[in-house]
């Protein structure tokens, strides 16, 4: 990670602690930023208060409404943002893949944290491509 | 990249602050100034997940929670479950609201606060109970 570039800021909606903060410290150390949203209603309050996330792993069940719907509404309101969706493999449908075609498919639990470091590193690349054509 | 360093067995553990606050932004200025402190930051968004977060074994230093939270358990349940199964650990509670008993000395910090203030706190706190 280029020292003098912005600190790239990930938002992950998560509602079990045990797999979130594992996750969060991890990405951490890998020189992220790192937002923890327990639910929806946490994750929007970020959304709306926090400048410059850059991407946002959605957990498919949240306790106030699904990462679909937090998804869905980043997709709207935060273009600009990439979204993982994630979640158990019986959980994850159809909706997921398409949801998240641009981004790639949704990630499945348990976490691989090192999948998701990559994942992560995709799409910053692949935004900052689009952003230079 | 990941500091393996840094996650070395023998490599001397950093404290760790378990901040249990509904409030996302309000927890996360604490919990980004805490770290900022060289502390080890759990972040909990109800005292059941703090509660739950406990129950592992993890290592925690001390708990920072806020009273009034949505979910069965509040604060001040969460700082004597706290006190009666893991003594050792010391719990600060804040609130804007409603204040501690004072007779169960523990303690309070009042809403609004600076976190720069929380975090010089907790850190003496800390500091007093170092190994």
């Amino acid at each position: 990670m280029n020292a003098a570039a912005p600190v790239p800021v990930v938002l992950i909606a998560e509602p079990d602690v045990l797999v979130r903060h594992p996750l969060a410290e991890y990405l951490r150390e890998c020189g992220f930023k790192v937002l923890e949203a327990q639910n929806l209603a946490d994750a929007r309050a970020f959304l709306a208060e926090t400048t410059g996330i850059d991407v946002v792993i959605a957990d498919t069940a949240l306790p106030d409404g699904g990462g679909f719907t937090l998804a869905q509404e980043i997709r709207k309101s935060h273009p600009g943002i990439q979204v993982i969706l994630a979640g158990t493999p019986a959980k994850l449908s159809r909706e997921a893949g398409e949801l998240c075609e641009k981004d790639g498919p949704a990630l499945t639990k348990p976490y691989d944290h090192q999948k998701v470091l990559d994942r992560i590193k995709q799409l910053l690349a692949a935004r900052d491509r689009a952003k230079k054509e | 990249m990941f500091n393996w360093l840094a996650a070395a067995p023998d490599a001397p553990r950093r404290r760790t602050v378990l901040v249990v606050e509904d409030e996302a932004l309000t927890r996360l200025a604490v919990a980004e100034t805490l770290r900022d402190c060289g502390l080890h930051v759990v972040e909990t968004a109800t005292a059941e997940e703090a509660w739950s977060y406990l129950w592992t074994g993890a290592a925690v230093d001390l708990v920072f929670s806020d009273i009034q939270m949505p979910g069965q358990m509040d604060g001040l349940l969460l700082a004597r479950l706290v006190r009666q199964a893991y003594p050792e650990i010391p719990v600060v509670l804040t609130s804007g609201h409603v204040r501690p008993d004072a007779s169960s000395g523990t303690p309070f910090i009042a809403k609004p606060y600076l976190p720069d203030a929380i975090a010089a706190r907790l850190k003496a706190m800390l500091d007093e109970t170092a190994p």
